[in-house]
Order: structure tokens, then sequence, then C-alpha cells
């Protein structure tokens, strides 16, 4: 057994593990290693005290049948941007995400029931063309990335991927969208794929990423066993979360899914597997901010049902 | 996924469609073949009451991590689970409530059943003390616990066993799932 304080089941109902109360699928979600794990990183000892956010939803960023408005959600992306940078108008934002000499891999998600959409791909390689990057230095893709030569080469990388609960890791975010960096990814999946953030420190991918996009037009916030997916639990949210900082995004994907099983079920389900590879990820790996309180998130839309 | 013999066996596809199912499960059968001999079921399984069980929630395993998979309990190995220990899961369900609105609430009253066998009466017994002593040190007298969310917990050993009821929605629910477990287990040690 580890030393230190022991923390139990009931330390997170009482909400009072590592300050990380809502980090959490009910409550069996989190790691409380904020309090024991050490400060092993050079990244952890000069991150930034606080990350931005921008959370933007549109009412019309899904239609009626739930498909989505390829105009709307790329107008949702550039407002996202320009409150992220400061900016007055999407293309100095972009000023401040990608140089023209950049080789730019769009790490994207294939996932057969709720891939990443491509309308959300198609603006993300608009922007970066308007920037002045070659088209055949941009790469978007999923699988196969190892074998492609601009990620290989990629000196500017953006994430971009929908967030839903995920049977080995809690959820699927932007963390563990890099996963396709490493040729063997089931050696990650141990302990609940709790070292996650480690892909982060990985040569190919370290230091690269210019922007996050968690995509919340429809997530998934519940199901059993590989592979789960049952339309009864995605809902339309109509939003895209948007920040330097995958660690943030993910962790407000965690509150955002818990919040939505609090909402949906009368006594939410206990099982599910734990998401503290999202702390982690900043207490081992120094990858970014998982702790709430130090994420300032922008909201931009109508904000009501937003639950976060 | 399935078990045989003293095999476990997962297989998977990284992208889903009509085909990669039916190779799944070809490959599968090939593998259930290969393996031949049915096996029985681990003897701790047996230990579960039969009434209100769920079958397809029945979790064997021995590690405190895969225990976390299931039911979060904590992050530090309270019930000293490793190699040397079996243990097994399940959920009970008495009632199950739908509310009639399309997509409207639901009400599965989930109730945790944990049964650890250890090498010996010894080994259940500093387990037992180090257990209550982290997760329900007000419970040392009772064994049953109301935690903060309003559900109820319930411990207690049986010679080299520990028996554990989590999410019960009543101290009596509790109290009756962790006799039924208990006796079967002192039955199966006698």
């Amino acid at each position: 057994m580890k030393s230190g304080r022991i923390m139990t089941r009931r330390d997170f109902l009482r909400g009072t593990a590592c300050g990380a109360a809502g980090l959490a699928f009910g409550l069996e979600a989190t790691s409380c290693a904020r309090e024991r794990e050490p400060a092993v990183t050079a990244e952890r000892m000069t991150a930034p005290a606080t990350t931005r956010v921008v959370l933007v939803r549109d009412t019309e960023a899904l239609d009626a049948g739930g498909r989505i408005n390829g105009p709307v959600v790329t107008r949702m992306l550039d407002d996202a941007v320009c409150a992220l940078f400061d900016s007055d108008s999407p293309a100095r934002a972009w000023q401040s995400i990608l140089e023209p000499d950049d080789i730019l891999g769009v790490k994207s998600n294939v996932w057969g029931s709720l891939p990443t959409p491509p309308e959300l791909e198609q603006a993300i390689a608009a922007r970066a063309l308007e920037r002045g990057i070659r088209e055949d230095e941009i790469s978007i893709r999923d699988r196969g990335i190892l074998d492609d030569r601009v990620f290989r080469e990629a000196t500017a990388l953006i994430n971009i991927r929908p967030l839903r609960t995920h049977h080995w890791s809690g959820i699927g975010g932007c963390i563990k969208n890099y996963i396709m960096f490493v040729r063997e990814p089931w050696k990650w999946h141990d302990d609940s794929c709790a070292d996650l953030g480690g892909l982060w420190n990985l040569p190919i991918v370290k230091g690269k990423t210019r922007l996050n996009v968690l995509v919340v037009l429809t997530p998934l916030f519940y199901g059993i066993g590989p592979h789960h997916f049952d339309p009864n639990h995605v809902w339309p949210y109509g939003g895209l979360l948007v920040g330097t900082d995958p660690v943030a995004l993910d962790a407000l994907g965690v509150k955002l899914l818990s919040a939505r099983r609090r909402e949906f079920f009368e006594r939410p389900p206990r099982g599910g597997t734990s998401t503290k590879h999202v702390p982690l990820a900043e207490t081992r790996h120094g990858a970014g901010i998982a702790d709430l309180e130090r994420i300032e998130l922008i909201r931009i839309g109508p904000m009501e049902g937003a639950l976060i | 996924m399935f078990w045989q013999d003293c095999y476990f066996a997962t297989v998977f596809a990284a992208e889903e469609s009509a085909e990669s199912r039916r190779f799944m499960f070809e490959l599968a059968r090939e593998i259930s073949g290969a393996i031949g001999r049915e096996g029985n079921l681990p003897e701790t399984v047996s230990l579960l009451p039969r009434e209100d069980l769920v079958e397809i929630s029945i979790r064997y395993f021995h590690r405190h991590t895969d225990l976390n998979q299931h039911y979060f309990i904590s992050d530090d190995n309270i019930l000293g689970l490793g190699p040397d220990t079996e243990a097994v899961i399940a959920n009970y369900v008495r009632e199950v409530k739908r509310s009639d609105e399309p997509g409207g609430k639901r009400s599965d009253e989930f109730v945790y059943l944990l049964i650890v066998r250890y090498p010996d009466d010894q080994a259940a017994a500093a387990a037992f003390a180090t257990y209550v002593d982290a997760f329900m040190p007000e419970a040392t007298e009772t064994g049953i616990v109301e935690l903060e969310d309003g559900y109820w917990s319930a411990a207690s050993r049986a010679g080299s066993h520990i028996v554990a009821v989590y999410d019960a929605p009543a101290a009596e629910r509790a109290r009756e799932i962790l006799a039924a477990a208990l006796t079967r287990t002192e039955e199966a040690m006698k």
C-alpha cells in the first residue's frame, strides 16, 4: 500500500478529494493523485497558473434531424478562436495559431458512431490554407499517422475530436486522442489508461499542439463495454470546447458528462471506468491543468442547459 | 469477450463494421475451439446469492485496480487484494422502474455485492481491519454505515472471506444481501 493519506470513495462523495470534485462520473472517476503525486516534470514547474477555455454554443449547430450545420459550426470555431486569442478577426486569431511555413497535422477521430465532423475538419483546413500553409503540408487523419509524412515532420498539430464515454479510459477526449502516436496503443490501457498524459511528452508530439477542439455537438454520456453507442445516450448540446490545453478541455468534458448523467438518470449508474487519467495528466505528466478552479471558462452563445 | 476453462478471451476491432463483427465472432469461435475444454466457474462465484442476482454483471478478478474498474472504493489497496486473493463483484436488482416518458429518467436500484477470499483467516482479519479503518471507521461495531450520498454500505468477515455491500438504498436491503452472502459463504466453508 502506498504511504500518505488514503483516499476513498467517501472522500469523493464529500467533495474533499484533491479539490477535484466534479472530475468524476458520479464519483468513481478521479484519482487523489494531486495530493500525493510529486510534481516531477519541468513543465509542471513552469506550468501557467491558469488556462483559458472557450465554450461556444449555437442552437442552429444541429438541424432538427441532428445533422451538423456546416456554416454555423465553422462560425462557432471562428468565434471561439477569436475569444481564445483576444482577436478581433478569425484571420488574426489564426496568426496566433499557425505560421505559413508550418507543417500541419490535424489529428481527428474516425470512431464510426461519433467521428470528428468533416465540416470542422474542412473549416480548420480552410483557415490553415488562408494562413498560407501549403496544401501538401496539411494532413487530416486519425489512423496511420505514424506512417504519414506530414505527421512525422509536423511542426504544428491541431487536435480535434468528439467527447464521449470510453470503456477503458472513462472518457474519450483530447488527451486520449493522441494514442495513435504510438505503435502499440494497448500498452497504454493499464489501470484505466492512467498514464495517457504521457503521450503528450513523446518527442513526436511534445510542444507542437497549437489548438485543441473538443467537439460537444452531440456528446455520448453513458455506455457499457467496448464500442458502446446508444442514440438514447447522446444529446444535442450544440457546442465546442476550444483551448490550447487538452487537460483543461477534458476536465470540463468530464464535468459536462457527469452533469448530464445526473440530469438524465434519476440515480446515475454507479459503474464506469475511472477518468483518473485526466488529473494524472496534470500531476504526473505536466500535460496541462485539470484543476477546474484554474480554468478560465469563456462562454459564447446561449447557455441554457450548458451544465458547466 | 468470453471465458473458457482457465482462459479469458477478448476480441475487439478498432473499427466496427458488419465485416469486422463477423470476423470477430469467427475468430472467437476459433479460439474457443483451440481451448477445447469447458472448465468450471471459480468457487468464489458460487458464493453469490442467486435471488435478484444480475448474472451478466458478475465479475471475477484479483487486483484492486480491477475492482476499481467496476466499482471505485479507494485509490489505495485497502482490501489487500492481489494475486493470492480471489474476488467477485456483482449487481443485485430488485426493481426497475422506468418513466413512461420517452427518453425519460429511469431508476435502476443496483446494489453491489463484493466477496473476497483470502489465503487464510489471519489474512482476511488483517485486511478487514484495514478496510474498516479506512472506509467505515464509524461502523467498527455495527458493520453498516450510511454514506454521504444516502446509500448504505455494510461489511463483515466470515473466516477467510470478506463480504461487502455497496449502494443499498436502505439499511434493511444492505443487511439482507449481506446476510444472504454470509450464509452461503459460511456453508461453503463447512
